[in-house]
């Protein structure tokens, strides 16, 4: 436990290190980098000043010298000098005899900035520094700087804390969301994310996600039921088979009219088996449709005729309108039952109405055949509406909920389109798209 | 005259249905499990009309055609197989049964 609480930590905080320690490193370098640049060139500034006025200094002693040495007395003069009240200055005559020292040469900090005998006495006239001094006003000049720098990087720590914050945040909400999936595998639409409304990439990258969740909900139900599918519609249809032969044979040997009925049923039973096993092959089974130009209107024909004589359709009002010369370039069989899988839907939707009406219209528009199947049902929610292609969704006790998906896949197998419109209680359109034949296309 | 069918399956479930249903429906009929018994029950029963399955335990029905034709040249073939495919169907007629089904 203590263990998985301390992967969760370094996990929650890795993000923000990798974006707040290089962004705080490299802020305090260009900083440092700055301050010392800046520092670097106040010190010459400074210094070029100071020797200026060292310059200036000894050219005023030097002449001053000059001028006295002319109308004073040697000892008038050392005496005059003796009392010169600079501080930085310190003056020998020739043999080494100290004139003037403002005592600055002894201190630890004193440094030697210039020095000249350019005069009359021959004299050594020196300019020292106090370097103490000469920092603490440097320093001073720079206290500025120094209190930029630092609320400059304070600002930076703060907007690099608050970035890495506003990205890692919903990056690790994202990625403890997707462990948890993988964790729990399958039901992936109860997942959410947070950071959905976000306007930016990270909105984006959670909105991209959760319409994978949703559309993985079905990939995996299409990949299960494939290699379900696949493997065992042979193995199942062949035992069924030879069930309901001999159950055919037994209807016709039993004698009271009760072992008929049974018979029957049992057959009706193997029979609604062995559609779901076929509906499932057709779902499970990539192929290409072998398509041909053919008039719409007959296969429409053929259809309506079909519902309108059997039981299923009775008391329901069917009609169909389709252009005389109409063609559609699709797959024959798979239209028709395309057509069956619509319309028994629409039986079921219509099942508690007392006027049942399904519409079916087949037009032209521009290469498209477009067909049609409108009915008055108890139509479908926005939610039902999202989930109807989706394999093994229903709402009907009985039914299974592959109608909807095998009519989408023989659509895109026939390369037509399909959509679906719906309210609740106001019936459902399913509108069908697919190339004419190839004479109307020129 | 009786019209014979000799049914040829490895299921017995099939085989047996068939056979029953087809006695139901008047005529002679004898069931086999496999090739050699139904090579076997061709020389004692003589059947007019073979029902062979394709996908036998052991053989493939279509590849046994020959050896009933020889036995009898007139004998009518009829294929039967679950795995329905056009090509298959194209290659058994090819090998001459008198239809697939």
């Amino acid at each position: 436990m203590k263990h998985k609480g301390k992967q969760a930590g370094e996990r929650f905080w890795r993000i923000e290190n990798e974006i707040l320690i290089p962004f705080v490193i490299i802020g305090i370098l260009v900083l440092i980098a700055f301050g010392a640049v800046s520092c670097y060139n106040s010190y010459h500034i400074k210094m070029d000043y100071e020797k200026n006025m060292a310059g200036q200094m000894l050219g005023d002693v030097s002449r001053d010298i000059d001028f006295l040495a002319e109308r004073l007395g040697e000892q008038e003069l050392k005496e005059l000098f003796s009392q010169h009240r600079s501080a930085q200055l310190f003056i020998a005559d020739e043999s080494g005899e100290i004139i003037h020292d403002s005592g600055v040469r002894k201190r630890e900090e004193a440094q030697l900035l210039m020095t000249s005998m350019d005069n009359r006495a021959g004299w050594q006239v020196s300019y020292y520094m106090d370097r103490g001094m000469f920092w603490e006003e440097l320093m001073e000049e720079q206290r500025y700087v120094v209190i930029a720098a630092i609320a400059a990087l304070m600002v930076m720590v703060e907007t690099s804390v608050f970035i890495s914050y506003n990205i890692s945040g919903p990056i690790r909400n994202m990625s403890m969301t997707c462990a948890e999936i993988e964790r729990d595998k399958g039901e992936f639409r109860r997942y959410s994310f947070k950071t959905i409304n976000r306007k930016d990439e990270i909105g984006q990258l959670a909105r991209t996600f959760q319409n994978l969740l949703l559309s993985m909900e079905n990939y995996t139900k299409v990949v299960y039921t494939n290699k379900m599918a696949a493997s065992l519609a042979h193995e199942i249809k062949n035992p069924i088979a030879g069930i309901r032969s001999g159950i055919q044979l037994l209807k016709g040997r039993v004698e009271k009219e009760g072992d008929r009925m049974l018979c029957d049923s049992m057959i009706k039973e193997i029979d609604r088996v062995t559609g779901l096993i076929t509906n499932l092959f057709t779902l499970s089974v990539k192929r290409e449709s072998v398509r041909q130009v053919f008039a719409v209107r007959l296969l429409l024909e053929e259809i309506c005729m079909l519902y309108t004589r059997s039981p299923e359709g009775a008391g329901v009002d069917i009609q169909f309108e389709a252009d005389e010369d109409l063609r559609c370039f699709a797959n024959e069989n798979e239209l028709k039952q395309i057509s069956h899988n619509i319309i028994s839907n629409s039986l079921r939707a219509m099942r508690e109405k007392e006027e049942k009406q399904i519409r079916v219209r087949a037009y032209a528009q521009d290469s498209w055949c477009v067909l049609e199947f409108k009915d008055n049902g108890r139509g479908m929610s926005a939610e039902e509406l999202t989930r109807v292609l989706e394999p093994f969704y229903t709402k009907n006790i009985n039914g299974i909920g592959l109608g909807l998906s095998i009519v989408e896949k023989l659509v895109s197998q026939n390369e037509g389109a399909l959509a679906i419109e719906s309210e609740v209680g106001g019936g459902t359109t399913v509108t069908l798209r697919f190339h004419r034949g190839e004479k109307d296309e020129e | 005259m009786k019209n014979k069918i000799l049914v040829i399956d490895d299921e017995f479930l099939i085989r047996y249905t068939l056979a029953e249903g087809l006695k139901d429906r008047g005529y002679e009929t004898e069931s086999a499990g496999s090739v050699e018994e139904g090579l076997e029950k061709m020389k004692t029963f003589g059947p007019e009309v073979i029902l062979l399955d394709n996908l036998l335990e052991n053989s493939r029905g279509m590849d046994e055609i020959p050896a009933f034709r020889k036995l009898d040249e007139n004998v009518q073939v009829i294929m039967m197989t679950a795995y329905g495919s056009v090509s298959q169907a194209v290659e058994a007629i090819k090998r001459g049964p008198t239809t697939t089904c």
